[in-house]
């Protein structure tokens, strides 16, 4: 195998994504200096925690898209990826399906 | 109306200690505190503050709320997305092997048989060669026994438990859902499907989750019983495909997907073909419509003017 080591994609992206999301970060980690003292068990940081995957989730899904649509520029450009579309008058389907 | 302007005072300070900066509401306080002509307009702007103050208290009630709806997931580009796009059949495949391996064990998928499967995954004789490996209850026969024999295509996906209390308590009083459906039956299924399989995270500070539940900030409640099941390479794909958690969220809800709305490429074509002929038909009905009224519509009536 080319590579022995998998690297998730995902996970890729949402470090890649992490400069983009510093100030929603350092809310949550001023939350957790904040309520470190406590012992209530009432105080948690569960907005600031939100804010920042929502932050991450946001960048990972528009990466996505953007890879995506550079991928459908490149299927037209060569025909070769796992895209099946038929409607009757033509079809484009992957090369090394042989049917 | 004053008492208006006091209590959006009291409630923007307590606000700014939680959220960041609330221009609109400033804006309002500073409004009312200008108007004093006219008792109408009075009143109007008391009603306006009565109803900003109601949607302010609400605004603190909802975030206290959060984790209850779950965090928001995002939309991720889906291969059959758009009016045209068929599903990725390579994916349905590796998502089929993916629940088999991973999810079938808890989750039952008791509206898809085998014969499903063939055409959209698999060909007949490997969808036949699946459901021979299966032992399925039949009978009775003719001495009135029930007997057991090697599954068809005929036969739907095996069920892991025999009914919902055995599956409750084998999970600890947590019930896995049938899977068949489960893309319509969630909002936003594919990305909530995606997002939760994929977002197991540690908890936010000052959250503990109990012994037996696990976190997870897109589950309703952030506490949920199913554990991380997806974990790169997992599964070893027959197409070779590497099996990262990414890759077998997405080839898995591929799978989810198309179980829960098979007739999805059909339904684009069919949809696509009678928007269109309708459309055509649409511009000849106005043509005609317009053709018959034209008549009356250029009459000219004559008033006679009487001098």
């Amino acid at each position: 195998m080319a590579d022995d080591e998998v690297v998730d994609p995902k996970k890729y992206l949402e470090e890649s994504c992490n400069p983009k999301c510093v100030k929603p970060l350092l809310e949550y980690q001023a939350c957790v200096k904040r309520i470190q003292g406590d012992d209530s068990g009432q105080k948690h940081c569960t907005g600031q925690y939100f804010d920042y995957w929502q932050c991450i989730d946001k960048c990972v899904s528009f990466s996505w898209i953007m890879a995506f649509a550079l991928h459908i520029f490149f299927f037209f450009l060569q025909f070769d990826t796992e895209m099946n579309l038929d409607f009757g008058i033509f079809r484009l389907h992957p090369s090394y399906l042989q049917n | 109306m004053v008492g208006g302007g006091v209590i959006q005072q009291i409630l923007r300070r307590k606000l700014h200690s939680q959220s960041v900066a609330t221009p609109v509401r400033s804006w309002f306080s500073s409004k009312k505190a200008h108007v004093d002509t006219g008792s109408s307009g009075v009143r109007a702007f008391a009603l306006l503050g009565a109803g900003v103050t109601g949607l302010l208290s609400f605004s603190t009630v909802a975030s206290a709320d959060e984790a209850e709806h779950g965090l928001a997931c995002p939309d991720y580009p889906w291969p059959h997305d758009g009016i045209l796009s068929s599903y990725d059949h390579a994916s349905i495949r590796r998502g089929h092997q993916v629940y088999q391996q991973v999810c079938a064990s808890c989750h039952s998928m008791s509206l898809i048989s085998y014969r499903d499967l063939v055409g959209v995954a698999y060909t007949e004789e490997e969808a036949k060669a699946m459901a021979a490996e299966i032992e399925v209850v039949d009978g009775p026969n003719d001495e009135g026994e029930m007997f057991t024999r090697p599954g068809k295509l005929s036969d739907r996906l095996p069920q892991p438990y025999a009914n919902e209390s055995a599956a409750r308590f084998a999970n600890g009083g947590a019930y896995p859902p049938d899977l068949s459906l489960i893309t319509k039956a969630r909002h936003n299924g594919q990305n909530y499907v995606f997002a939760l399989l994929t977002g197991y995270r540690d908890p936010p500070a000052g959250i503990s989750i109990r012994e037996g539940l696990h976190y997870n900030p897109y589950f309703p409640g952030g506490a949920i019983a199913m554990p991380k099941m997806l974990n790169d390479e997992a599964v070893e794909y027959e197409d070779g495909v590497p099996a990262t958690e990414a890759q077998m969220g997405k080839d898995v809800v591929s799978f989810l997907s198309w179980a829960a709305e098979p007739e999805m490429e059909e339904r684009k074509l069919m949809g696509f073909k009678w928007i269109f002929l309708l459309s055509l038909a649409l511009l000849q009905a106005a043509y005609y419509r317009r053709l018959k009224w034209s008549v009356l519509k250029s009459r000219k009536l004559v008033l006679d003017v009487v001098n």
